[in-house]
């Protein structure tokens, strides 16, 4: 597998002070006339090498336009009202430097000063809030894709007019689902009408989340959004989180570009993973006397059997049955329970629970061997898997 | 709500100018002619003559002696072409009509009206004051200071240098009277004839003027009918007036002022050029064109506690997480700084609402503190 | 298909990585004229900068208030605010609620009534009645 160049593919994104007269270039109106297909094409005009598959290479009325446009510029101090017809769709990037907020938010985040607040204001822009790639956080997010959590904003409706200290995101327009963790299948509207998704490995398949879910949004309508990999129409749920997400990666991505790979392992140490997530409350059994009884099979340990360690109040409102479950000498598990039966249930689970949830202990990271002269990695032991599917 | 007069005649001193006769038949027109006219209260105001007085309101009875009328018949060229630059003066509505008391009539078929129907209405201006054509806008008060105060310190110290060389020109040639007298702004290139006078302060304070004294003393009187302000003079730019300070030497300084009139006629002339109406409880501890300069220069105090922040507290307004508005932040604003202004306003004009989101109707109490009913 | 993984958030524990000030932006209120305002001004005048200088993680956000008390409002993280109305007050008192708007975390107050408090779970386990000898009674 090749590994991902992430110098080659953010490199623009270290022009942190984009140029007021490049600003002015931006054709708008254009970016609204093309259709969706060759939107890339069109607008990546810029003379940085552009990693993205261009979906079309149709001809398009853009280019010459933008000639025109370069021409002007050289010619004389174009004004802007010259240049573009209508309200830029995000803040100005040369607004970025007087916004109070987003001064307040570089310092709460303890962002490092070689991060310019224009790259925060960047980071902020939605892909629907603007399409342009050149003033939205798509390609930050890309660069800082990683699971995370958002820190504060507030939504507004997008426009040039907008504080740029503030997230800005339409919800009403498709915008770009970054990959997450784990291998996602891009759910399809085909796909999801005629699987039913039973089982885990068909939810591995297909799947829209790591959790296997997929279905019907909740609250917002469906929109179609495009994506570089599959060209057919992926679910997008929620624009909020999503947005929040892309501007938490962006951020990252902002660190990683503008600090180096050390600052971003850092700042994702010290935001995200100091978190505290109990994963053993992140499992839900539907039949673990089974399961518990199929993996002493398949382990070579001698038939779980439960066994009643104590009880009190039998007769009583309120009894209380303690059930340990043995293999052979060996105590797997125990719960207290109201009844014997859910006693029981709750000790197989918390068995099965004790076998899986162990922990390694402190094991290295891919991303260790980056440095000079590293040992060579060595992947954590991953047990075999689940037994009843 | 009538609006009054802007400007009140000075008492005794009648508008017309005897210098110019052709005018007195307008002049008998106006109430109470003296033949005593000064010069200096004149040019206060624009001396433009109006075109004519509504008949109506000319008092036929208190009009022109007969003998003055006859004159004036005989003379029946229309003057005021002559003089078609000369500002015209400004002309106070006439005097009111006064009925005859009932028992000074002497007529025996004279009867009291019982009603006061179809009786004439006279002693009122009735709307004399509406007509456009009684403010026309040369009439307006032309002030000894110009309109805008000069605020830059340079050409203020410029402004003092000329105006102390100029009082000292003044008394070195012994014309002590003139000192107190109308000087005219004069052109550019008396400016810098004045600046270009040689300035020697001995260790006294006592100042003394050399180089072409004669030609700045005869440029300084103003002439006749001198307006106190030109515009036409222009003052020379901050950068000129700069050069000019780095040229010269800081020693004139130090001149005293000590001396009455000429510290009159120095203030009075720096108030002419500048505008600075120096205050009376300042004038006694001014002693040299330093302290003068020192008060003059000092920077005009903030009106509100926002400008003051706004001027003095830059470490503050500039530190970068700090957003300052010098005016109240309204709804509106934080709308707009949210995106949500534009969608209200597409509403609001969606539904044919002409005021807008913004718009709230105005107190009750402005309406009343400007007159309106 | 016995198990199934339930989706949760991780909670964020202020302080352990990284500190994130819950006082994101401080309002500043005053009027021009009236006299309840003059401690404020004065505050404005002469603590103020130094204080938002020290405090680069809160936006400080001043504007006049015309015909109305002075008064300050901090908005927090949480999404709630809290506002003190500083009228008559002295410099010294402002800088003091000030300070009290910075350290405020934003929720409802609340009576701490434990030395400690925490998410994790106790070290020592809970005490059971079932296990062990049991008691004597």
């Amino acid at each position: 597998m090749k590994r991902l160049r992430l110098d080659r593919l953010a490199s623009q994104l270290l022009a942190a002070q984009t140029s007021p007269a490049a600003r002015l270039l931006r054709p708008s109106t254009i970016s609204r006339s093309i259709p969706q297909t060759c939107r890339h094409s069109s607008l990546d005009y810029n003379s940085q090498p552009c990693q993205r598959r261009h979906q079309s290479t149709a001809a398009s009325p853009a280019p010459v336009e933008e000639e025109d446009h370069v021409a002007e510029v050289e010619d004389g101090e174009p004004t802007p009202e010259d240049l573009r017809n209508g309200p830029l769709p995000s803040p100005h990037p040369s607004r970025a430097a007087s916004s109070a907020k987003l001064a307040a938010l570089h310092a709460r985040l303890s962002l490092s000063s070689k991060i310019p607040l224009e790259t925060l204001a960047r980071a902020l822009v939605d892909p629907s809030a603007d399409a342009h790639p050149k003033y939205n956080n798509a390609n930050l997010a890309y660069v800082g894709s990683t699971p995370a959590h958002g820190v504060s904003s507030q939504p507004p409706p997008p426009g040039e007019e907008v504080d740029p200290g503030l997230l800005q995101y339409d919800p009403l327009k498709p915008t770009v689902v970054m990959n997450k963790w784990g291998y996602v299948r891009a759910n399809t509207f085909e796909s999801a009408k005629y699987q039913s998704g039973k089982g885990l490995s068909g939810r591995v398949v297909y799947g829209s989340n790591p959790f296997g879910e997929s279905g019907p949004a909740k609250s917002l309508p469906d929109f179609e959004v495009e994506n570089d990999r599959n060209t057919k129409a992926l679910y997008l749920q929620d624009a909020a989180p999503n947005a929040y997400a892309n501007f938490v990666r962006a951020v990252v991505g902002a660190v990683y570009m503008h600090c180096g790979r050390d600052a971003a392992k850092n700042f994702v140490r010290s935001h995200f993973l100091t978190r505290t997530l109990d994963l053993s409350k992140l499992f839900e059994f539907k039949l673990p006397t089974r399961e518990l009884a199929r993996l002493c099979a398949r382990e070579d340990f001698e038939a779980p059997v439960a066994r009643l360690e104590s009880e009190t109040g039998r007769a009583s409102r309120t009894p209380v049955f303690v059930v340990g479950i043995y293999s052979g000498n060996d105590k797997l598990g125990e719960a207290p329970g109201p009844d014997l039966d859910s006693a029981l249930v709750a000790a197989s689970i918390n068995a099965l629970k004790s076998w899986y949830l162990y922990s390694p202990g402190q094991v290295g990271v891919p991303s260790d061997t980056f440095t000079e002269d590293a040992a060579a990695w060595k992947p954590a032991y991953v047990d075999i898997g689940e037994i009843i599917s | 709500m009538r609006r009054i007069a802007r400007l009140r005649k000075p008492s005794g001193a009648p508008l017309a100018s005897i210098a110019r006769p052709l005018c007195i038949q307008r002049a008998a027109t106006r109430p109470s002619p003296s033949p005593a006219v000064q010069i200096n209260t004149v040019r206060f105001y624009s001396s433009r003559q109006p075109e004519t007085l509504p008949a109506s309101l000319a008092d036929s009875k208190r009009a022109v002696p007969e003998v003055l009328e006859d004159a004036v018949e005989g003379t029946e060229v229309q003057e005021y072409d002559l003089h078609p630059a000369e500002p015209r003066v400004f002309v106070p509505p006439p005097r009111p009509s006064v009925a005859e008391r009932a028992d000074t009539i002497t007529d025996n078929l004279y009867t009291p009206a019982s009603t006061a129907e179809g009786l004439e209405s006279i002693g009122n201006l009735g709307n004399w004051w509406d007509d456009p054509e009684h403010w026309p806008e040369t009439s307006d008060f032309v002030g000894f200071t110009p309109k805008q105060k000069v605020q830059e310190p340079v050409l203020i110290e410029a402004a003092v240098r000329r105006a102390l060389t100029e009082a000292l020109v003044v008394k070195q040639l012994g014309k002590d009277d003139q000192l107190t007298g109308h000087w005219g702004m004069q052109d550019r290139a008396q400016h810098d004839a004045v600046l270009a006078l040689g300035l020697k302060v001995d260790s006294d304070g006592k100042a003394t003027v050399t180089g072409n004294l004669q030609s700045v003393a005869e440029g300084l009187v103003a002439k006749d009918g001198e307006a106190a302000v030109d515009s036409a003079f222009a003052l020379p730019s901050a950068a000129e007036a700069l050069a000019w300070k780095q040229q010269s030497d800081h020693s004139w300084k130090g001149a005293s002022l000590l001396e009455a009139r000429v510290k009159f006629a120095v203030i009075k002339r720096v108030m002419q050029l500048t505008g600075h109406v120096v205050p009376d409880q300042k004038l006694a501890e001014i002693a040299t064109a330093r302290g003068l300069l020192a008060t003059l220069q000092k920077p005009p105090k903030p009106k509100t506690f926002s400008q003051e922040i706004e001027t003095k507290k830059q470490d503050l307004i500039s530190l970068p997480n700090v957003a300052f508005s010098p005016k109240r932040v309204t709804r509106g604003h934080k709308d707009m700084a949210l995106g949500r202004f534009k969608l209200i306003e597409a509403e609001f004009k969606k539904r044919d609402l002409q005021g807008g989101p913004l718009s709230v109707p105005k107190s009750r109490e402005m309406k009343h503190w400007k007159g309106d009913a | 298909m016995t198990i199934r993984a339930l989706e949760r958030v991780s909670v964020g524990q202020n302080g352990i990585g990284s500190f994130i000030l819950q006082c994101k932006r401080l309002d500043i209120h005053y009027c021009d004229h009236s006299g309840s305002s003059r401690g404020m001004n004065a505050f404005i005048k002469t603590h103020l900068s130094k204080f938002a200088q020290t405090h680069p993680a809160i936006e400080f956000a001043v504007s006049p208030r015309p015909r109305k008390h002075p008064v300050m409002i901090g908005h927090y993280i949480n999404g709630r605010q809290k506002s003190i109305c500083v009228a008559n007050m002295e410099p010294s008192q402002i800088l003091k609620k000030a300070e009290l708007l910075r350290d405020a975390s934003g929720d409802k107050v609340k009576r701490v009534n434990k030395p400690v408090t925490s998410i994790n779970e106790s070290v020592r386990g809970v005490w059971s009645p079932y296990h062990g000898n049991g008691m004597a009674v």
